[in-house]
């Protein structure tokens, strides 16, 4: 809120520099935004607001606030007004049909008036506060708003169709014309609060008054409203209408019906010194009976126990008093009574709240040590963190994306079976989807460093994916990586390394990863199932070359999708230490060239099910595919080794089994065997 | 015989002195203790030595043997020592290493893992929680009433049936309470949704930590006091707190808290975020009793911390995952 020092310091006793109101209101609860120094003495200070304190949105509320905190004296205007005019109530009648909605409406008379610019002192106000001087009504009126916090409306009384307000909701489809420059015409809402005349709506109720009945030039006789409406209802009709006022602003934060009156007096007293007029006697006025006034009581003890320092009661209640509570010792309590301004007061820890801000945040003591109780490990955190570091060490850089994408890259990789999760409010925005895969999100980074001339890049993000099964919502944390793969099918096994070295890490080197080829994931081309102990936790494989191309990707590129996320809390395996070998491995490299479809799994299961003695490990060394060899066909070089615990194992005497090998591989599998050799 | 051990020893012994280089000693090892060397050609004279002076004579020979390979041990030393140093392989020392490709974390994903080491430290404990919410996790049970201005639907993303992106991680707080008796000292850090136009300081999603700390006798102090000792272990043992009143409709009193760091060089104020003591409204929407459970609260985003620390001018450096920018951190 723009404040002028000066216009502050006409409510204070002595005044404040705009410096000390500065560090005051800060120290209230109301920072400094800005600062400008304008013509004069005077210095424009922006003060955040926050939304519980409606009533400090005026000078008035602001000098009542440094008056509290510094113990200056508050001086608040004491207007009067002299009605010489007939009783208003035989000029103008209101019926106030919406008593919840509008707790209190007045309606005051001044016929006669002269509409003409304001006085100099006047116009300055208003400048000083960012604010444009109109004429002498409108501004008085604008005036009081930034003086009390009470906003009004002043209607040409001549241009209502009748003497006659009503307060009611409008119409369904009620057209309406709001006053300033370049409105136009609206359509109102059965939700919307109106203020009518005997024909319809002239204005809408504490946002916006309506063109015809504005106060001109020609204007002459005024209709003055103040009064007091629901803020949620000022709240919703101005967001749908997208009409937000001064006025608005302030009822949204509350006006209590007890301070209407003081308001509707402060301005006609300023009409009649500045545009003259006869004042009709008295208020028409329409609500239901004033609330009654709000009584809380606070616990000195429960005060000093939740904030932590020892007050004594009498400062509490010297504090108290300040902000106009009317504490009273009683027993083992303090009574108050809540000022009418203090719309967020309603509880004891409301009051304890204003003992600490009277005695400032920087009145609590920092300690140089505190009591803890020791918070066990965490294996979430620790698999979390080994599994970082591991990708790190293997040159993944960590991205982090938006977990919003377009239709179009979350349809690619929308697994089966599922339905998008779309944000229901995003208007024309682009991205309105929560992205089932972050491979989308991946891919167009990878593209975008390649666009920046990044190339040869490992990248990997650990977020959450949604979509929606079977009517309900999924969020799934995973882990994606992808990089660029210099030949398909190594780096294929470079990424399958990584995803192997991962599961090991988390469960043990006794967890068996089996990669099973599978394409239901439209987007891999080809592509394979994670599976560790029966339980698929993820897939990987090479990207699809039309869904690389939707990313401008020409080259192969590998990626693993995991929700390597659900097997972190049993970190860390238990680890049983184990001997190594401490005689030396007699290894045989044999080429066997099989069929395309014969896989590794089944030359691994071959050897496998031989149940050799001695068997210690069985290897990929290599494979080919080429023209010696022939179409349709590879040539695969298992390393199999051997070690006998007991002793160093001659090279023959593993002849019997390398045999064995062999001939089971011809038969089994159809194998042309190229050579067994040691190796 | 003994006379033969005696001129062996002091010939070899003074030829050993004279010894200056490697081929030099290899040849007066050859000469003296190799496998056709005099030690060895001794033996067969043995046979002659009358019986009764055999004991003598070999024990004499085998001090002998000793005298000669501890002087070789000491000569192979001495040169090994003082030899040139040879010139090893022709390598150009000044050639560039070969990188090593170790990859990289996020920036933000650093900081917060940074902030989770300092609070742990301090007994919390890391929770987490859904980013899809309902509207009573992310507003109800937070104090925040239907009516609030924090619930337009401008400054939230609500998806179908009553569900919404969380626009803060006080969630968390309130599902670890529900499901938690106290006391407890948790913090969460994740993702939070707000609807924004993309610019050098706004973002549609960013990173929270939040704090909650739920005790008997849980004070201000002991909030400031934590606040003070996380800003004393992760900005520097200058760093300073200071709190001033704000509103939050979830903690009451609320402050806003600023840290100061070390920015560019110099100790600098920064605005972190909110804290403040826990609402009893909160309290009772948890099934918490407010009268025997006290806590404090507080929040900030991990942003915002990171992009004063490492000077970083525009958020969506961030988000753009330029891998020479992620490279820096």
């Amino acid at each position: 809120m723009y404040t002028s020092a000066t216009w502050i310091n006409e409510y204070l006793d002595p005044p404040a520099t705009p410096e000390e109101q500065a560090e005051l209101l800060t120290r209230a609860g109301f920072p400094l935004e800005g600062r400008e120094a304008l013509g004069g003495s005077d210095v424009r200070q922006d003060f955040e607001m926050t939304s519980n304190r409606g009533d400090c949105v005026s000078h008035l509320g602001l000098a009542r606030e440094i008056a509290a905190i510094s113990g200056r004296a508050l001086k608040p205007p004491q207007p009067s007004a002299i009605a010489a005019g007939p009783p208003a109530q035989q000029v103008v009648t209101v019926t106030n049909l919406e008593g919840t909605l509008c707790p209190l409406y007045t309606a005051r008379v001044i016929r006669g008036v002269r509409v003409g610019p304001s006085p100099q002192w006047l116009a300055g106000r208003l400048r000083a506060i960012n604010q444009i001087p109109r004429n002498n009504i409108v501004d008085a009126s604008n005036f009081v708003l930034f003086e009390l916090g009470q906003p009004t409306h002043v209607f040409d009384l001549a241009r209502l169709a009748g003497p006659q307000i009503i307060v009611r909701t409008a119409k369904g489809g009620e057209r309406f014309l709001p006053l300033g420059e370049g409105a136009s015409a609206i359509n109102l809402s059965e939700e919307d609060l109106v203020i009518a005349d005997a024909k319809c709506a002239v204005a809408i109720a504490g946002v916006k008054g309506s063109a015809q009945t504005a106060v001109t030039e020609a204007t002459t006789d005024l209709l003055i409203e103040s009064a007091s409406f629901d803020p949620a209802t000022v709240r919703r009709t101005s967001r749908r209408l997208q009409i937000e006022s001064d006025s608005s602003f302030r009822f949204e934060r509350g006006v209590h019906p007890g301070q209407v009156r003081a308001g509707a007096e402060r301005l006609v007293e300023l009409i009649l010194e500045l545009a003259g007029g006869e004042l009709a006697e008295g208020a028409v006025a329409d609500g239901p009976p004033m609330p009654p006034a709000k009584h809380v009581t606070m616990r000195p003890d429960r005060c000093c126990a939740l904030l932590g320092v020892a007050i004594s009661t009498e400062q509490m209640i010297r504090w108290l008093d300040r902000l106009e509570f009317e504490p009273k010792a009683d027993g083992d309590v303090i009574r108050c009574v809540v000022p009418i301004h203090r719309l967020d007061v309603d509880r004891e820890v409301d009051l304890i709240e204003e003992v600490s801000r009277m005695m400032g945040h920087d009145k609590l003591p920092v300690a140089e040590t505190i009591e803890i109780r020791v918070a066990p490990l965490q294996s979430t955190e620790l698999a979390k963190r080994a599994v970082n570091d591991a990708l790190v060490g293997m040159g993944y850089v960590e991205i982090v994306t938006h977990s919003l994408t377009n239709e179009q890259a979350a349809g690619t990789f929308l697994p089966g079976g599922t339905e998008m999760l779309r944000i229901d409010n995003a208007g024309d925005a682009a991205e309105t989807v929560l992205r089932p895969s972050l491979l989308p999100s991946l891919l167009g980074i990878l593209a975008y460093n390649h666009d920046h001339g990044v190339g040869r890049l490992k990248l990997f993000e650990s977020a959450a994916t949604y979509m929606r099964k079977s009517k309900s919502h999924q969020e799934q944390e995973q882990l994606t990586l992808v990089a660029d793969l210099a030949n398909i099918e190594d780096g294929l096994r470079s990424i399958r390394g990584v995803v192997e070295r991962l599961i090991e890490m988390l469960l043990g080197s006794d967890a068996i990863t089996a990669v099973v080829p599978d394409d239901t994931a439209r987007w891999f081309a080809p592509g394979a199932v994670v599976n560790v102990s029966g339980q698929i936790i993820g897939r990987l494989g090479v990207i699809a070359p039309h869904v690389g191309r939707m990313f401008g990707l020409d080259d192969p590129i590998g990626a693993a999708e995991l929700e390597l996320p659900r097997l972190y809390d049993r970190f860390p395996p238990q680890t049983e230490a184990q001997a190594v070998a401490s005689f030396p491995a007699v290894q045989r490299d044999i080429s066997a060239i099989v069929d395309e479809h014969v896989q590794w799994t089944d030359l691994h299961n071959v050897v496998d099910s031989l149940d050799l003695d001695h068997l210690d490990a069985v290897d990929l060394f290599s494979s080919f595919r080429g023209e010696q060899i022939g179409p349709g066909r590879k040539s695969v070089t298992l390393r199999v080794r051997f070690r006998a615990p007991d002793r160093t194992l001659k090279h023959e005497s593993v002849d019997r089994q390398v045999e064995a090998v062999m001939a089971a591989l011809q038969a089994e599998l159809g194998a042309e065997i190229r050579r067994a050799q040691r190796s | 015989m003994l006379d033969e051990l005696h001129e062996l020893e002091s010939t070899g012994l003074a030829q050993l002195q004279n010894v200056a280089d490697a081929d030099a000693l290899e040849r007066w090892r050859i000469t003296y203790l190799g496998t056709k060397g005099r030690l060895k050609a001794i033996g067969p004279a043995m046979k002659m030595v009358p019986s009764q002076d055999r004991p003598a004579v070999g024990k004499r020979l085998n001090e002998v043997k000793t005298a000669l390979e501890s002087a070789f041990g000491e000569k192979r030393a001495l040169l090994a020592r003082e030899a040139p140093r040879g010139k090893g392989p022709i390598i150009d020392v000044t050639e560039p290493g070969i990188p090593m490709g170790l990859g990289r974390r996020h920036v933000i994903s650093k900081t917060i893992d940074e902030i989770t080491e300092v609070f742990a430290r301090m007994g919390f404990c890391v929770a987490y929680g859904p980013e899809i919410e309902d509207e009573w996790h992310n507003f109800e049970a937070l104090n925040i009433p239907p009516d609030h201005p924090a619930r337009d639907p401008r400054d939230n993303f609500f998806l179908a049936g009553g569900l919404m992106l969380r626009s803060q991680t006080s969630t968390v707080q309130i599902r670890t309470m529900a499901r938690t008796k106290p006391p407890l000292k948790i913090i969460s850090i994740g993702r939070v949704y707000r609807p924004d136009t993309h610019d050098a300081t706004h973002y549609s999603m960013f990173h929270q930590v939040e704090g909650l700390y739920v005790d008997r006798n849980v004070t201000m102090v002991d909030l400031k006091t934590t606040l003070f000792q996380f800003a004393r272990a992760y900005f520097g043992p200058q760093a300073e707190v200071r709190m001033r009143p704000s509103f939050f409709p979830f903690t009451e009193p609320s402050a806003e808290v600023d840290m100061k760091m070390k920015v560019k060089g110099r100790w600098q104020w920064t605005e972190m975020g909110g804290c403040g003591m826990v609402d009893p409204n909160v309290f009772q929407a948890v099934g918490y009793d407010p009268e025997q459970w006290t806590g404090f609260a507080f929040g900030w985003g991990i942003e915002r911390i990171a992009m004063r620390r490492y000077g970083i001018a525009d958020i969506r450096w961030l988000f753009e995952n330029d891998a020479r920018f992620l490279r820096q951190f």
